[in-house]
């Protein structure tokens, strides 16, 4: 009720009453009001608590959150290192079963060679063998030397003794003796660094001991070597592909295991690295017998470089 | 005589193709060096076995040289090291030296060309001479796709034609270097 509404009505009789009637009305709408202003103070209150209540609530929800994605963090640095172990333990057991396999394939190319040895000799043979070795050593060399004539005698008797050898010289350059048994999966691991962007370098690691690079010297060349070979080939044909033919190679160890590092960071590679690398090594793989020969298998795989660092990190 | 080759056992090896391992001892290098000479020729036969026209392609591609044929390395150190820098000087020309031969020597060398041709214990007292004439600043060596390369420096022009056997900066280098050696260092 508004001051001149609280005015209305019948008409005062006198100054007096109209004074008064005005002054009834005027209190009348102060304690309505200040009535409703308490009112609004309690429900403000009332929500301020409320708010201070969410706060609290949101404060403690964040800290809870914190802690959860800590955990997280956690457990994502936990399944890097199983990463980093399953590499790590993978490649060392692929050496293992693969050095394995060449002691079997070993054993077998004595076998074949001691039975070569026995049927060559029987008659004549031995004396062949001889005579062809002889000639690679001794008369080869000097036939730009010897009379036209003599030289075409000799040269016709060699390809004679050769014919007649032609079975054995087969089977002594045959790949090895074929192992029965079930195929062995056999990694070959490879990653460029950094993981993304441009390659500064590439490195493969094969499952065989770094010795094999280092004492070469004093090894015989056996199928660890020749599986080396093949993967090393790969690399040096992937490098012509990707425009990096005189990209710097080095050799070191990781996962005590042989591994090959190329300088990447002088040049623009040309094509997709990733793909080429598996390429490469599935071509190496197939392109000599003595691996499927051995019932081994060799796949590429392709790892995030922190897997092959030192420490996992 | 006939008799004598029937009683011995037939050798399979002088039957057998060349392996890479073989032509790498011949050529004194690594058996991956081989093999990326021969992929960069496209010349690697598919079954990795080799012919004798392989080892003269792996030879020239990578530049190799024997700078010691059988029996004329110097027995004694000081020799030896002299012996090495006067073949230095003869093969190899200096940056801003007007051509003196014809075909004009080259610029640098494969550092293991320095050493081919020598016995082990040989070898590895020259590789300790060699690092110390890379620190008195004589030879620069430098790594490339194919390995290490020895370049001598313009500043060895005059110094390095010094170093002749009896001299005394032969003699500080030998002694210098047969320390290290000895200590294995």
């Amino acid at each position: 009720m508004s001051l001149l509404e609280a005015g209305l009505g019948p008409a005062p009789r006198s100054l007096v009453e109209a004074l008064e009637r005005a002054s009834w009305a005027r209190g009348q709408l102060e304690a309505e009001v200040d009535s409703a202003l308490g009112e609004l103070t309690k429900e403000e209150l009332s929500n301020r608590k409320a708010i201070d209540e969410a706060y609290r609530r949101i404060a403690a929800l964040r800290l809870l959150r914190q802690e959860f994605e800590a955990r997280k963090a956690g457990l994502g640095a936990e399944g890097s290192r199983h990463d980093w172990m399953a590499v790590r333990d993978g490649l060392r057991a692929d050496r293992e079963r693969f050095m394995q396999k060449v002691e079997e394939v070993r054993a077998a190319v004595r076998v074949r060679d001691d039975r070569l040895v026995e049927e060559l000799q029987g008659p004549g043979l031995a004396a062949a063998v001889a005579e062809y070795e002889r000639f690679q050593t001794e008369i080869e060399p000097a036939l730009a030397t010897l009379p036209p004539a003599y030289r075409s005698a000799v040269i016709e008797s060699q390809q004679a003794n050769r014919r007649r050898l032609a079975p054995w010289i087969q089977a002594a350059n045959a790949a090895a003796p074929m192992l029965v048994g079930p195929m062995e999966p056999i990694g070959v691991v490879a990653c460029a660094s950094p993981a993304d962007g441009r390659p500064e370098a590439l490195v493969f690691v094969l499952p065989l001991p770094f010795e094999l690079y280092r004492g070469w010297a004093a090894r015989e060349e056996d199928l660890a070597a020749i599986f080396a070979y093949r993967v090393v080939t790969a690399l040096f044909r992937l490098l012509r592909e990707i425009g990096a033919e005189d990209a710097p190679v080095e050799y070191f160890e990781v996962h005590e295991c042989l591994a090959l590092q190329v300088w990447l960071s002088d040049h623009s590679i040309r094509g997709d690295l990733r793909e080429q690398t598996l390429a490469h090594i599935g071509r190496a793989y197939e392109e000599g017998p003595e691996l499927p020969g051995a019932s081994v298998e060799v796949y590429g795989v392709w790892v995030r470089p922190e897997l092959l660092t030192e420490d996992g990190y | 005589m006939a008799t004598e080759v029937e009683t011995q056992l037939p050798d399979l090896a002088s039957l057998r193709k060349l392996r890479v391992d073989q032509v790498a001892r011949w050529l004194e290098i690594h058996p991956y060096e081989v093999i990326r000479a021969l992929v960069q020729q496209e010349a690697l036969p598919a079954d990795l076995r080799l012919e004798t026209q392989h080892v003269e392609q792996v030879r020239e591609l990578l530049g190799l040289q024997t700078w010691w044929n059988g029996g004329e390395a110097p027995a004694r150190d000081g020799d030896l090291i002299a012996a090495l820098i006067l073949r230095l000087t003869t093969r190899l020309a200096i940056i801003g030296d007007p051509p003196d031969s014809a075909p004009p020597r080259p610029l640098s060398t494969r550092s293991d060309n320095l050493f081919r041709g020598l016995d082990p214990e040989q070898q590895m007292f020259l590789r300790r001479a060699v690092n110390h004439l890379v620190k008195m600043g004589y030879l620069d060596i430098v790594m490339t796709a194919a390995g290490l390369s020895v370049t001598l420096r313009p500043e060895s022009r005059r110094e390095l034609r010094l170093l002749v056997p009896g001299s005394v900066g032969i003699q500080a280098l030998v002694a210098r270097t047969r320390s290290e050696h000895d200590d294995g260092g």
